[in-house]
């Protein structure tokens, strides 16, 4: 048991009275009941407040009222987003009984008042550290389309609840991939936002120079709908008028998978071969995030680490901890260089609307290989799997994720513009899927 | 900014004295099962640090 529709039109059938939310919850719980046990996306299920939201829906409707342009459409949230009455467990089994969220989450409030169902919260690497979701409280998320694989991470159960039927799309954080990576390895679109651009209120902070909340759908209409509602200010950029776009190499040519190159290649082909930026300093970029992200992170669990490390996951606390321990010198050092790559960026973008880069480097990893190659020798996937995504959530930009309509496992590209151009980006992904170059998928 | 700074002094050269020079920095002791994981991820983060600054590819 699936759910195959997407959240447009899922919402179009109940506030035509055609179905009733109630139903569409219930289906949502099965799939979930169904799909859960061998994926391990969800961390909670939230019946009584799914089937209460969807009641209050469906009242809606009854009564001729306007029931929101989500009406009754079933969705999950990573585990760091307050959830009224639960705790916030960032994905920490320390924080398994901490006192609970006296409301939701910004973003939830807007889905809630538009009419959406909250119906699970979900897998995270602890404290979102990680690109692979491998919970040491709460176990592996696997990937729905191979489920010897990981779904990617870190917000790998949002991205594994979407893309198993379960939910109609899922909110999830990204500080240097987590966002952007499980989407790719899932067949998913997801959007990393212009940074501080949708709200962070409530959602259980990371690295608070990088992180953002965003989105996982199926299809990119559906992303569009989303963000529409939970977007702060409204979206007057509109469309480009004819996307002027390059393509990415260099570094982002470097370590791909055969199938990534061939799925690039394809890519540019039905683009009518756009022309290839090789980015400079590249590396340097994503040394610097990865700085930033272990000294503010380091820094947010200092007091925690000083009197109670061995509650974290292990995996989780020897970054944290080594972090914390850097000069806060080095830290300044690595937020000076945004500086400079964004001259860099800015150059690119003269001629250019969008950006493509491969969000990965092929597909999701085995679970019992967790390894990626870098330069000749494998890598540690959870610390790794973010070489494509870290140098360009660096600095803020905004991102879409897009899944190649590529045959095998997924594949997928990261679609960049510069910040505020989220809209026109997501209508640059719609017209991508529109020619057939992109397409989500559900693994059934 | 003084790009010499760097991120642990090379003279932490094993694992016991990578992370004693942690823990002095933290203002807490480190349990011994941290040891080896604390060590790795200081040398990646100094890692990180040379390529930064264009010391290293």
């Amino acid at each position: 048991m699936t759910m195959p529709q997407t959240a447009a039109a899922l919402a179009a059938e109940i506030r035509g009275g055609r179905r009733k939310a109630v139903a569409v919850a219930q289906e949502a719980l099965h799939a979930i009941a169904a799909r859960n046990p061998s994926i391990n996306a969800v961390t909670r299920v939230l019946a009584e407040r799914a089937l209460e939201e969807a009641a209050a829906v469906d009242a809606k409707v009854a009564a001729g009222e306007d029931p929101g342009p989500l009406a009754g459409v079933p969705y999950g949230v990573k585990d760091l987003f307050d959830v009224a009455g639960l705790p916030t467990t960032a994905g920490a089994g320390r924080l398994e009984h901490a006192p609970p969220a006296a409301r939701d989450a910004e973003a939830i409030a807007r889905l809630k008042a538009a009419g959406a169902v909250l119906v699970a919260t979900l897998n995270m690497d602890e404290f979102a550290y990680g690109f692979v979701t491998d919970n040491a409280h709460w176990g592996i998320t696997r990937n729905p389309h191979d489920e010897r694989r990981f779904a990617g991470g870190s917000s790998g159960g949002s991205a594994a609840a979407v893309a198993a039927g379960m939910v109609a799309f899922a909110l999830g954080s990204d500080t240097n991939g987590s966002i952007r990576i499980p989407a790719s390895l899932c067949g998913l679109h997801g959007i990393k936002p212009s940074h501080g651009s949708l709200p962070m209120e409530g959602a259980y902070p990371f690295v608070h120079s990088l992180d953002d909340i965003g989105i996982f759908t199926r299809t990119a209409a559906d992303l569009a709908l989303v963000d529409r509602i939970i977007r702060a200010e409204g979206r007057a950029d509109g469309a480009f008028s004819s996307a002027r776009v390059a393509l990415l190499g260099g570094w982002f040519r470097r370590n791909l998978a055969p199938e990534m190159e061939r799925a690039l290649d394809a890519l540019s082909a039905a683009l009518d071969r756009p022309p290839v930026i090789d980015l400079p300093d590249v590396a340097r970029a994503r040394s610097a995030a990865f700085l930033i992200t272990a000294y503010e992170g380091g820094m947010l669990h200092r007091d925690a680490l000083r009197v109670d490390p061995l509650s974290y996951d292990p995996a989780t606390r020897d970054r944290l901890i080594a972090g914390a321990a850097m000069p806060e010198a080095v830290y300044r050092e690595a937020l000076a260089y945004r500086a400079v790559f964004a001259a860099h960026l800015d150059a690119a973008f003269a001629g250019h609307d969008v950006l493509i880069a491969p969000a990965t480097f092929g597909p999701a990893p085995l679970i019992d290989d967790p390894v990626i190659p870098i330069d000749g020798s494998p890598q540690p996937a959870r610390a790794n799997l973010g070489l494509y995504t870290q140098p360009i959530s660096f600095l803020g930009l905004p991102v879409v994720a897009a899944p190649l309509a590529a045959p095998g496992l997924p594949l997928g590209v990261q679609l960049i513009a510069t910040r505020g151009r989220d809209a026109a980006l997501l209508s640059f992904a719609a017209e991508l899927e529109a020619r057939g170059l992109t397409a989500g998928r559900l693994a059934h | 900014m003084d790009p010499e700074i760097p991120v642990f002094p090379a003279s932490a050269d094993s694992d016991e004295a990578l992370a004693r020079m942690v823990a002095e920095r933290l203002g807490a002791g480190l349990p011994p099962e941290c040891v080896p994981g604390v060590a790795f991820n200081a040398r990646l983060l100094a890692r990180h640090a040379a390529v930064m600054r264009g010391e290293e590819a």
